[in-house]
């Protein structure tokens, strides 16, 4: 019995967190009955329990390292502990409907300067700021219930204030933020940091009176008096976060001055000089393919492939010292990750990693630039002024070969799908894709109205049966290795049963032909098995009825 | 003769930047990881395209998330409150997607955190999420 005591004990004590092994912050440390609490530490276990005071939490997501939880209902205004596991962290009850602060935009600021505030119940919230116990002024908090602002007053003395936000329901309590009220002085840049940041990446400037709440303009001068610009967010006195140019040269040094929506700028107090960090250079590992035609699409496989902001690889075929620069259909990798500098926090995106398949290996699209003479190039990639060794392909046609063909049968009833012919030798269609501009982006060439492509491409598939003349199938789009075709008739008249024999046809530029056989292709009579109904009917059955 | 078919050239660097833009979800899923209040967030971006940061407060538990407060950001430095003119609007479907899919995977690791993200139109903007 006591054993069992002592083991069910052991248990609880497990669930609630028992293994905790630090409580580093809670968010806010004042907040009211039933709003979000996020604890940061470490050690919370799977299934943690939190208590304020005695009363226990509701949990609404938590992690080994984060828990958010609910302030229980019910509680009393004042100071009390929260409790996970063995560990206790201060906290503060406000009073049901009182206004609760998370961020501030600046800890510093002058007379007259907007300073603005997210939280909770701030709507209709009056802002009354202390000096020590003696109230100095008051003023009346604008906007909205989660993001509100006030102008500093013009005629507050330098000083050090606490800036206690009111309502009808209760105060701020002993979250109250601080204020340092300073002269307004000549916008100067201090630092930026963190030192030698890589192109793209982001880094806080950190000054005096750099400018007005909002945008900012960086610009950033190189050596020889070139610009590069980015924009910043500025909190209006003494941070702007940004970011290094993705154009940036790695390892260059830039003179960098900020200007503000108010006509003010750091020019007058001098530019800070900063030096970009270098990247990791560009390596290419593998080529999809190293041989083909102009025009083909070949697939580069790296790392450091691409840059970090908005840095797009160049990809260029050199021969006999001349460089062309090939089309970059996409690109997509990671960079390392970010989390300092600037309180930026990104790496590799979800969507990549999940939706586009990114597997740690970067990757580049490119078309094999189109007016290349046969012979062999040296390819590289060139990302962040940093360019790749280079590696070898040799442009030239390949011989017509099919080496599979996809699915070879449907049922009676048409198609299951696309046929995907590969082999080499298909030819390179007239039509290339070029890099447009945001929305100007579209088709620009061909008939609307007419099928796709059709008067563009270099192949014909052909379907041959055991009588009357051969049909051609529906060619969805090809390239030199790859080709997507319907077979004739589709779903709307499909093949008669029977054995096909299918063959693609390739058109030169000199206008003979060439053709290689793909295979035999049968079209089954109903109730052949699964795989031979429409589209999206992988079984078949009811159709085959 | 050649044809031009062309991409956007935004849309492809969506891909390569690691934006957050694309797909058009909601918050669904996991609750978020923030303070106060898990049906709303505050983001500083530039909601109407004038060149000047708001305040705007989202709804997330729409899809795509609609504006339940908004300041648009005046130069110099002030804001004009225009929730009575834009509340319940939905905000560009693309950022909010990506704001659902940061949402959704936040650890709460920063009290300001500035995403990447692609508009509809494909043009890249950078958002400030207060969590």
């Amino acid at each position: 019995m006591r054993t069992s005591i002592l083991l069910l004990s052991a248990v609880l004590v497990l669930a609630a967190g028992a293994f905790a092994q630090s409580i580093d912050e809670v968010k806010p440390a004042c907040a009211a009955p039933g709003d979000a609490v996020l604890l940061k530490g470490s050690g919370f276990g799977a299934s943690p329990t939190v208590l304020f005071g005695t009363a226990e939490a509701e949990i609404l997501r938590s992690s080994d390292s984060r828990i958010i939880c609910r302030v229980p209902e019910g509680l009393a205004e004042g100071p009390t502990t929260i409790g996970v596991g063995n560990l206790d962290a201060g906290f503060h009850v406000l009073a049901e409907g009182a206004p609760a602060i998370v961020h501030v935009s600046t800890g510093t600021a002058t007379p007259g300067m907007l300073v603005f505030f997210v939280g909770a119940r701030l709507k209709g919230a009056t802002a009354r700021f202390m000096d020590g116990d003696k109230e100095v002024s008051t003023v009346e908090l604008k906007g909205g219930r989660r993001a509100a602002y006030l102008k500093v007053p013009a005629d507050l003395a330098p000083g050090t204030y606490t800036i206690v936000i009111a309502n009808e329901a209760g105060e701020s309590g002993p979250c109250s933020p601080t204020l340092v009220v300073v002269e307004e002085g000549e916008p100067t840049l201090v630092s930026i940091e963190p030192a030698q940041q890589l192109p793209g990446r982001p880094v806080l400037c950190k000054g005096t009176d750099l400018g007005p709440v909002g945008f900012c303009f960086l610009t950033w001068t190189d050596g020889e008096g070139n610009g590069l610009f980015t924009y910043g967010f500025t909190n209006g006195y003494d941070r702007v976060h940004t970011w290094v140019p993705w154009e940036a040269e790695a390892g260059a040094t830039y003179k960098v001055t900020i200007d503000f929506a108010d006509g003010s700028s750091t020019e007058g107090t001098g530019a800070l000089e900063y030096t970009v960090g270098t990247p990791e250079p560009p390596e290419i590992t593998e080529l999809e393919y190293d041989e083909g035609p102009a025009g083909s699409l070949v697939t580069i496989y790296g790392t450091n492939l691409v840059g970090s902001g908005f840095a797009w690889p160049t990809v260029e075929f050199t021969r006999g010292g001349v460089s062309t620069e090939a089309v970059v259909y996409y690109a997509f990798g990671s960079y390392p990750g970010g989390g300092e500098g600037g309180g930026h926090d990104k790496g590799v995106p979800n969507a990549l990693q999940g939706g586009f398949g990114w597997d740690g290996v970067d990757q580049i699209l490119v078309e094999v630039p189109p007016d290349l003479a046969d012979g062999e190039y040296d390819v590289t990639v060139t990302v962040s002024g940093q360019t790749s060794d280079p590696v070898t392909f040799t442009v030239g046609d390949l011989p017509l070969t099919v080496t599979s063909m996809s699915p070879d049968s449907q049922g009676p009833w048409g198609p299951e799908g696309v046929v995907v012919i590969e082999g080499t030798g298909f030819g390179v269609p007239d039509y290339d894709f070029i890099i447009s501009e945001g929305r100007d982006a579209g088709l620009a060439g061909g008939d609307p109205n007419g099928i796709p492509f059709e008067s563009y491409f270099k192949v014909k598939v052909t379907w041959q049966g055991a009588g009357g003349d051969p049909l051609e199938g529906y060619v969805l789009w090809h390239h030199d290795r790859e080709i997507l075709v319907i077979p004739p008739g589709g779903w709307e008249d499909p093949l008669p049963v029977g054995e096909y024999t299918v063959s693609v046809t390739v058109e030169h530029d000199d206008g003979g032909t060439e053709t290689a056989g793909a295979g035999t292709y049968t079209v089954n009579e109903k109730g052949d098995g699964p795989g031979h109904g429409f589209p999206g009917d992988p079984g078949g059955v009811i159709r085959n009825e | 003769m050649r044809r031009f078919l062309a991409i956007g050239a935004a849309s492809a660097l969506a891909l390569l930047a690691g934006c957050g833009g694309g797909g058009g979800s909601g918050g669904g899923g996991e609750p978020p990881l923030q303070a106060l209040d898990q049906q709303s967030l505050v983001v500083q971006m530039d909601q109407n395209g004038d060149n000047e940061l708001d305040l705007v407060t989202l709804d997330i538990s729409e899809s795509p998330f609609v504006i339940l407060e908004c300041l648009y950001g005046l130069p110099g430095g002030d804001f004009d409150d225009v929730t009575d003119a834009v509340k319940g609007r939905a905000i560009d479907p693309a950022v909010s997607g990506a704001l659902a899919t940061y949402v959704g995977g936040s650890m709460g690791v920063a009290d300001r955190t500035e995403l990447d993200v692609t508009n509809s139109n494909g043009d890249p903007m950078r958002v400030v999420v207060f969590e």
